[in-house]
Formats: C-alpha cells, sequence, structure tokens
C-alpha cells in the first residue's frame, strides 16, 4: 500500500468520538499529554441551524495545569492570553473553546489541540524559566512602582568586597532598605550570610527579603536562619506587589520623621 | 528529574503523614474546577514536605484528580508521586501499551523509576483501579495509600458516612 494511503487509512482509524452528554462529543484521538492521559478535545453541537461548533475543552487543560502549576500572577496571566490570542483560542470561565463552521472544523480542531498542547507546556516555566519570571516580575516592579524611591541595582555596601551585592538597594535619610528576591535555598543562605556580615560591621541598613514561596521553597531550617536574621520578609512575591507602595511609603515617613536612629 | 528507585517512591508515598497545613472546609470553585489543596508532614523523620491537590472538573464531575507532590528538603524539583483518577477520558500507559487499547476507567497514576530513566513525566504510567468507583472514594482510598493519620484523617476528610462532600462558589 501506498504510505499516503495508509497514512490516511491510519488517520482514520485512530479518530473516534465518544457522547460525554446530550450535544456533547468527546474527540478520541492519538493525542496525549506527557503522563499518557489524553488531551481533551469536545465537540459542543449546535443546538440550531447555522450556528458554529464548539471546540473546547471543558475547563481540562487548566485543571491539569494547576496539578503542577497554577496562573497565579500577572505574568503568566500575560503569556497565557498570549498563547491564546496568537492561535485565536477563546475563554470562558477556564473553558478554551474555538468555533468553526462544519468545513472548517478539521483544521480548526487541530490548531485547538495544540494550543492546548502549549498552553499544558507551561508547567515547564516552574522548572526551567520560572527563576527568571520571579526575579523578572520582581525588577520590573521595583524598577517601576518603587521608582521614585531611587533603587540601585547590585549594590555594594563593601566596596572591596565585590562577592557581596545587594539585590536593591533604597537610600533612605536614617538607614537605607537593602532589598533581596528569593526563591531557593542556595538564595536564601547567601543572603543571611550577607546581612550577617554587614550586620558585624555595623553598616546601618534594614533587609527586606521578598520570597518566591517561603512555606514551600525552602525546608524549616532555612526559614528559621532567614527569619532570626532578616528584619522584615514577604512570603510569596504576590504578597509583596498587593502591599508594596503602601509599605515603603511608611517607612520613608518614618525615615522623615526620624532622620537619625 | 532527580533519579528516584522504585523503592523511595513507594516509602514516600507510604510513609506515615499528618496534616501540616488544613484543606480549606469545602471544595472552592476556580475557573472551570472545584479544588481544594493541603500540605502534608512526614511524622517518620523523612526530609521535605508533601502537596496534596484536589481537583474536580465542573462540567464532568466524574473528572478528577487526587495527587500527591512530594518536595525534597535539597532544593531539587517536585515530583508527583501519586494521582488517582476518574473516568475523565482516555490513557496511554505510555511506551508498551497498546495504542489501540484505549481504557476509560478509573485509574491510578504513580511515579516509577522506569519512567524517571526514560525521561517521561515521573507519574507518566496509570493502572486502571476497583479501589475506587467516585471521587468520595478515591479521596478516602488516597489518605489511606498515603498513611494519612487517623485522626487528620477523620477530622479533614470525613468519609461520606460521616459528612456529604459540600460545595461552595
Amino acid at each position: 500500500m501506498d504510505i499516503r494511503d495508509l497514512l490516511r487509512a491510519e488517520f482514520d482509524r485512530h479518530v473516534d468520538f465518544r457522547e460525554r452528554r446530550p450535544g456533547i462529543l468527546q474527540v478520541v484521538a492519538p493525542l496525549y499529554h506527557e503522563d499518557g492521559d489524553m488531551v481533551d478535545v469536545f465537540l459542543d453541537l449546535p443546538k440550531h441551524e447555522g450556528e458554529a461548533i464548539r471546540i473546547s475543552d471543558h475547563g481540562m487543560t487548566l485543571m491539569r495545569l494547576s496539578y503542577s502549576y497554577e496562573i497565579d500572577s500577572a505574568t503568566k496571566r500575560r503569556i497565557l492570553d498570549r498563547i491564546l490570542a496568537e492561535n485565536g483560542v477563546s475563554e470562558d470561565r477556564g473553558r478554551f473553546y474555538l468555533e468553526a463552521t462544519p468545513e472548517h472544523l478539521y483544521p480548526a480542531l487541530l490548531q485547538f489541540a495544540q494550543t492546548v498542547a502549549k498552553v499544558s507546556n507551561m508547567q515547564m516555566f516552574k522548572r526551567e524559566v520560572v527563576q527568571n519570571l520571579f526575579y523578572e516580575t520582581l525588577n520590573d516592579f521595583v524598577a517601576s512602582k518603587l521608582s521614585l524611591y531611587k533603587p540601585e541595582p547590585h549594590y555594594m555596601p563593601i566596596p572591596d568586597r565585590d562577592d557581596l551585592d545587594v539585590d536593591w538597594r533604597f537610600p533612605l535619610p536614617s538607614r537605607d532598605i537593602y532589598l533581596y528576591g528569593v526563591r531557593d535555598t542556595s538564595k536564601a543562605r547567601l543572603v543571611g550570610l550577607e546581612c550577617l556580615e554587614y550586620q558585624k560591621l555595623s553598616i546601618p541598613f534594614r533587609s527586606v527579603i521578598i520570597h518566591e514561596d517561603l512555606e514551600n521553597g525552602l525546608g524549616k531550617k532555612d526559614q528559621r536562619r532567614i527569619t532570626n536574621i532578616a528584619d522584615k520578609q514577604f512570603a510569596t512575591l504576590p504578597d509583596f506587589l498587593s502591599v508594596a507602595e503602601g509599605y515603603f511609603a511608611r517607612e520613608a515617613e518614618t525615615a522623615r520623621q526620624h532622620p537619625v536612629m | 528529574m532527580d533519579a528516584y528507585s522504585d523503592e523511595e517512591i513507594a516509602r514516600l508515598i507510604s510513609c506515615p503523614k499528618k496534616v501540616s497545613v488544613p484543606p480549606a472546609k469545602n471544595l472552592r470553585l476556580n475557573g472551570a474546577d472545584w479544588r481544594n489543596d493541603a500540605k502534608l508532614a512526614p511524622t517518620d523523620g523523612t526530609k521535605g514536605i508533601f502537596s496534596m491537590f484536589m481537583r474536580r472538573n465542573e462540567d464532568f464531575p466524574e473528572d478528577f484528580s487526587i495527587g500527591l507532590v512530594y518536595r525534597p528538603e535539597d532544593g531539587t524539583s517536585d515530583i508527583t508521586l501519586l494521582r488517582c483518577n476518574g473516568k475523565h477520558g482516555f490513557f496511554n500507559g505510555g511506551a508498551g501499551a497498546d495504542p489501540d487499547h484505549p481504557h476509560f476507567h478509573f485509574h491510578v497514576h504513580k511515579a516509577s523509576a522506569k519512567a524517571i530513566r526514560a525521561g517521561f513525566t515521573p507519574e507518566k504510567f496509570a493502572d486502571k483501579t476497583t479501589e475506587f468507583a467516585s471521587y468520595e472514594q478515591a479521596v478516602q482510598h488516597y489518605i489511606k495509600v498515603v498513611q494519612l493519620n487517623p485522626r487528620d484523617a477523620s477530622r479533614y476528610f470525613p468519609s461520606e458516612s460521616q459528612s456529604e462532600i459540600e460545595f461552595t462558589e
């Protein structure tokens, strides 16, 4: 048999439909997630003649993604929205969908399945890109929303110790604020050592630590260690982002009222 | 993914645990799925922490997953050890499975050294199960398998005979 005929026959043989609810068909095709589960694609059949067929995941994509990765920040949401927009897929309360006329159903189905795969791959960000996302989000926020406090990146409090640098310094009249982003054990330990070094040299500063996830990102001993050293901590980046402007306004006001401490 | 032997995986799944961060009283609707989460701490000296997630699709409540994720203390990657799944559709057990024979059953995904060695998602391989036939039964099966202490089990995950599952939007 010609390879093309064989492939056509194989395509046909491996596509099936199962009625999950009246008017809703599940597409059974050899499209699998990495864990072996089939990609969830449904056809919501039109109730009236002339209406489009809705290809939908009925919310399964985001549900599956949430097993290991949450869309819980503005940056992640932006990436998700971009994937959907670039692939012409819409979202309604967590459900992805694409509407197609019967004659365009086949390409639309493939386009939809590809989009689901792209969104599902956002879980890779957790392992490989999230470190950059965390620091990028924090740095963007500091450089934009906290710019009136004149933050200086990579500040070195001890000029001849270039191995010790503060993520962001906020110069204030009484004592500077040294701000650090921490997302893992090694950074937590480095920040702890740095702060102890500055304390030993009586450098006037107040340390502010923003954790990616204090509770889940660090072991108990490291949590205890950094808590004993830091002056102020925020348990997660969203926690910090939601109150940071108010927090810095209060710190600046206190520094203005008490310039020498 | 760091190397885990099947023995280590089995030990992590079955080491005795207690609830360290309790689940919400009710499942909450988030987008198109009802969900809840909890943290479990080992009580036998095992290092690291465990997360429990519970997800149930709103449109197809028979589509659910109750999972156990292990986060090692040394900062290495999380690993999903176990997922008790509903009849959410079809699954292919991966390499070696018969692609012409997809299943449509309650099933359990479990991490394996074989999957990790092959570079697959650790919990890629799954087996159908008769241990549960509903979400509520799957929760009870899960807390038995992960050895949640009986006090926390009955406090946070009462069986159907103890309490009706509640849903809150």
